[in-house]
């Protein structure tokens, strides 16, 4: 399976909200890193279906899916980054409706796809359960169950672990990875502890302009020779602070460890350090 | 199709469980049977569904407010951005739409079944009723709520409420009679109100409104909302997208604009049969004034009418027939028959050969060149009638044996002139009763031939009588009673008085006239027909024989009185003048003047009251100087005149009156056969 955006250019009056954009994907999760506002959820909403591009082309296997969406439709899982559905009805009432859209008109079949789904998403027990009755993060995970009904071979999660504490955050990350055997996964999301260590493909998007990574070290490379760790005094720290982006600091028995950003060595006993990912992406964002 | 299915009953769900808005639609039919409570003492049968009109109000509110629920609800739970990426867009919105169809649909059936309850009156004429109920209803309901709830989506749907509800709020003002009068025909064009009691609401047998104005007005308003309904939804989607489904519903949307438009058009003008009335009887008063001043001589005939067949056909407000008669002791002068000139003849036949060589002049067939003696003459004949003739519609007729609607023996002048720009007409004088045979193709009639209802029937009158539309005809105590079913059963116990009344109205007025005459004029009346006279005529009373017509406008809202008997004699008391006069010059007591016709009821007040009421501007405004309409008066008038302006000079009370008694008295006592 292989997902190729090519150019796509979106326009919202005099906003240019996409500006060429191109992107490659195959199975495995691929996260869309990006400041709130850079054009992530405009590009999934056009992956969806939801809105066109002014200009470009985005086939799946060779297959133009901006021409053949109505097909493309059952293919796919996208859980939108608000997320709810009819308060008065059950999880179980969401899902079927949702199954038969998508076209699982066997009602075992749907039944079968349901049950195993919430147990992969641990509602298993809520299955009878009102949908307003349920938790923030039980939503969220009703919202991944309905993307995934009908085996789909695409599958696009905006901001997935918004509003999710630290243990459902983990658990979605464990459940994405679960998921995306055999399958794309388009992760969107400005937290990058959602994407770190998950994912096999990383993009980073920025004023509608995007650029692809293969890896997670190609990223952390875009800041080598530019990140420089400091020991200082307490006292001293607003006068770091002045001169230089402060990255990290981290208090130590004779001050404060801060690391900072400089395209030359700021101090004399300043040290180059190896940058970590998010030091990558800021340097992406600054560049 | 279970994607259909299984969405119709997620929204038939989601709409049950919002029981807050159920329970207005439930306080409805407590609203109409309130209502029913109170009009149902009112006479009319559908008074109370006809005056439904703050229900309708209410029920198309809460049809946008479902309808703005249904958009908005998605919204509110953040639901529409993953309906949006699911397949089966355009099933989910014709489900919507299917499913409010749906509710409402069985809303209008409940209602329907609840009007009729309160409205049949005899579990017999059930049928009679209750498709009338359910069409009424359907169509000025259930067909406006649907437009209503569409508009109502596709508004929320594509504007913002800041813009779309003061949108909302113009669509329902608009769709409401109030705006009236302003741009006529919009007005009409855009009015989803309820069809108010067919124009008129005194047009008990009429039943309910149903039309083809009215239905292609609520269908082009429907038509016009689902087009906006795809509209709104292919704006709202991607629109770049195109795929197959969305031009089908694109062209669709088109093609319901194309579709709405001459329906538009079709309901721009009144279809209301009382307003058509209205209009017709205006347009006709000119003609029939023109046909009443022109100049006619009497001519009898030699022989007379053994039997009459009328086989009767026609649609709408075509009337068409066949007639045979039979003549006996024809002379070989020609035969005349009298018959309406808005009639055509289609062929004639004499003895069962075709007549070619007849003449057709004004209101006359004219036969020459026959055998004489007995003959069989069949006529085809088709045309339409003026509503202030004869009443002629696709459910309804009245065609009273007064009017030459069917060929009646000699030549008659149809319309007489009277003072005013009315008419009198009176075309049986000297007729005696023979055979009648009738047969309906337009579905079940009432005749003045026998009491029942049905399409054949036979018996002997002066001439045929045909009643049709929402009466019941019954004998009640050898009294063939005939009125709007309503009112049939208010007056059933009371109608034999009647007769009895009127013969004892005629006793005292020769008593004070001093006055004996033949004892026809004592004859009681034996069928009583309270029917449709509000187009025709201007007295609410006609006596043919002892047959008697009345319009029953003059009967409806007998409230005031404590019981039937009361309101009988009340309403007949009311109209004793009417009555005396009918009684007297329609049979054959007429003078030829427009005076006496014109002037008989105000000098039976002048003469019994002794005082002049507005005699006088009366005669300055028929008779005043340079007036043109002295035109229509004829030379007979000339004598008459003076004898009112002896009337009206007169010094005290008591010599008006006698000069009324003695005009009076002349009236009735001078037959003059025409």
């Amino acid at each position: 399976m292989r997902l190729n955006v090519e150019g796509l250019v979106k326009d919202y009056g005099k906003k240019r909200a996409l500006d060429s954009v191109n992107l490659t994907a195959s199975n495995g999760i691929y996260g869309l890193l990006g400041p709130n506002g850079a054009g992530k959820t405009t590009l999934m909403r056009i992956l969806a279906g939801i809105i066109s591009p002014d200009r470009g082309r985005v086939t799946f296997d060779g297959e133009d899916i901006l021409k053949n969406m109505e097909q493309f439709r059952y293919k796919i899982g996208y859980l939108p980054q608000e997320f709810g559905c009819y308060k008065s009805i059950s999880v179980e009432e969401c899902l079927d409706t949702i199954g038969i859209l998508k076209g699982i008109s066997n009602k075992e079949e749907r039944k079968k796809q349901i049950e195993k789904i919430l147990f992969e998403v641990n509602l298993s027990t809520e299955l009878k359960k009102k949908v307003g009755a349920l938790s923030g993060g039980m939503r969220r995970r009703l919202g991944i169950a309905q993307a995934m009904l009908g085996n789909p071979v695409f599958i696009m999660v905006d901001e997935p672990t918004a509003g999710l504490d630290p243990e459902e955050r983990i658990r979605f990350r464990g459940f994405i990875r679960k998921v995306s055997v055999g399958r794309i996964v388009l992760l969107s999301t400005h937290i990058i502890e959602d994407i770190k260590n998950n994912c096999d493909g990383l993009a980073l998007i920025k004023n509608g302009k995007i650029e692809q990574f293969s890896g997670f070290n190609d990223l952390e490379n875009m800041a080598k020779g530019r990140v420089w760790k400091l020991n200082i005094k307490t006292n001293e720290y607003q006068k770091i602070e002045e001169q230089y982006k402060v990255l990290s600091t981290n208090t130590n028995d004779n001050g404060l460890e801060v690391r900072v950003y400089s395209e030359k060595k700021p101090y004399e006993d300043a040290k180059e350090v190896q940058p970590t990912v998010e030091e990558g992406y800021l340097t992406w964002i600054n560049k | 199709m279970s994607v259909f299915i299984k969405l119709l009953i997620l929204e038939t769900k989601l709409l049950i469980r919002r029981y807050y808005l159920i329970i207005p639609f439930i306080l409805t039919f407590i609203y109409l049977f309130y209502g029913y409570s109170n009009l149902q003492d009112s006479l009319d049968n559908y008074l109370f569904i006809r005056s439904s009109g703050y229900m309708f109000l209410g029920v198309t509110i809460l049809s946008m407010c479902i309808g703005v629920i249904n958009a908005r609800q998605e919204r509110v739970v953040k639901f529409e951005e993953l309906m949006n990426t699911l397949p089966s867009f355009w099933i989910r919105l014709i489900t919507k739409f299917f499913s409010w169809s749906l509710f409402s649909l069985v809303y209008c059936l409940i209602l329907a079944v609840l009007c009729t309850i309160w409205s049949v009156k005899d579990v017999s004429q059930l049928d009679k009723y209750v498709w009338q109920i359910l069409a009424y209803i359907l169509v000025n309901y259930w067909l406006p709520m649907m437009s209503m709830w569409v508009i109502a989506y596709s508004i929320e749907k594509a504007i913002r409420p800041i813009i779309g509800w003061p949108l909302l709020l113009i669509v329902w003002y608009t769709i409401q009679p109030f705006n009236e009068g302003s741009i006529y025909n919009a007005s009409i064009m855009f009015n989803q109100f309820i069809e108010q009691p067919y124009g008129s609401p005194n047009l008990l047998h009429y039943g309910l409104e149903m039309n083809m104005g009215l239905l292609a007005r609520k269908l082009w308003f429907l038509m016009a909302s689902l087009s906006l309904y795809i509209f709104a939804n292919l704006a709202i989607i991607n629109w770049q997208l195109k795929n197959s489904k969305s031009k089908i519903a694109l062209t669709t949307a088109v093609l319901m604009v194309i579709g709405a438009l001459p329906l538009a058009v079709i309901s721009s003008v009144p279809h209301s049969p009382a307003v058509k009335w209205e209009f017709d009887s205006t347009l006709w008063d000119k003609q029939l004034i023109e046909q009443a001043k022109e100049e006619h001589q009497p001519f009898h005939i030699n022989g007379e009418i053994k039997s009459l067949h009328i086989d009767i056909g026609g649609k709408n407000d075509r009337l068409e027939y066949n007639a045979k008669i039979q003549l006996d002791n024809l002379s070989k002068d020609a035969i005349i028959f009298t018959l309406y000139r808005s009639l055509e003849i289609e062929s004639i036949k004499i003895n069962g050969s075709e007549k070619e060589n007849y003449i057709r002049e004004n209101d006359w067939i004219i036969l020459e060149e026959h055998s004489g003696g007995n003959i069989e003459i069949e006529m085809s004949v088709s045309g339409k009638l003026p509503i202030t003739l004869g009443e002629v519609t696709h459910r309804t007729m009245l065609l009273t044996p007064d009017f030459p609607w069917y060929p009646i023996l000699g030549k008659h002048k149809v319309l007489n002139p009277m003072l005013t720009y009315d008419y009198f007409s009176n075309n049986l004088v000297g007729q005696t009763t023979y055979d009648i045979g009738i047969k309906s193709r337009r579905g079940d009639i009432i005749t003045n031939l026998s009491y029942d209802e049905g399409v054949e029937f036979y018996g002997k009158a002066k001439g045929p009588a045909i009643i049709q539309g929402d009466y019941k005809s019954e004998n009640i105590e050898g009294i063939h009673f005939v009125a709007p079913t309503i009112l049939y059963y208010f007056y059933k116990e009371a109608i034999t008085i009647v007769p009895d009344l009127i013969v004892d109205y005629k006793k005292e007025f020769l008593e004070k006239l001093n006055l004996e005459i033949d004892d026809e004029v004592f004859n009681k009346h034996n069928r009583i027909f309270l029917v449709n006279y509000s187009f025709q005529h201007r007295h609410p009373f006609r006596s043919i024989g002892e047959e008697m017509y009345t319009n029953y406008l003059r009967w409806q809202y007998p409230s005031s009185y404590d019981n039937t008997f009361e309101a009988t004699k009340g309403i007949c008391e009311n109209i004793r003048v009417q009555m005396l006069f009918e009684s007297f010059l329609r049979n054959g007591k007429i003078t030829e003047n427009s005076v006496s016709p014109y002037l008989f009821e105000t000098l039976v007040y002048i003469a019994e009251s002794g005082e002049k009421r507005d005699i006088g501007e009366y005669f300055e405004s028929w008779w005043g100087e340079d007036n043109e309409r002295k035109a229509i008066i004829w030379e007979n008038d000339i004598d008459e005149i003076k004898e009112i302006e002896k009337l009206i000079k007169a010094q005290s009370k008591e010599e008006t009156s006698d000069i009324a008694y003695e005009i009076l008295k002349r009236w009735i006592t001078i037959p003059k056969e025409r």
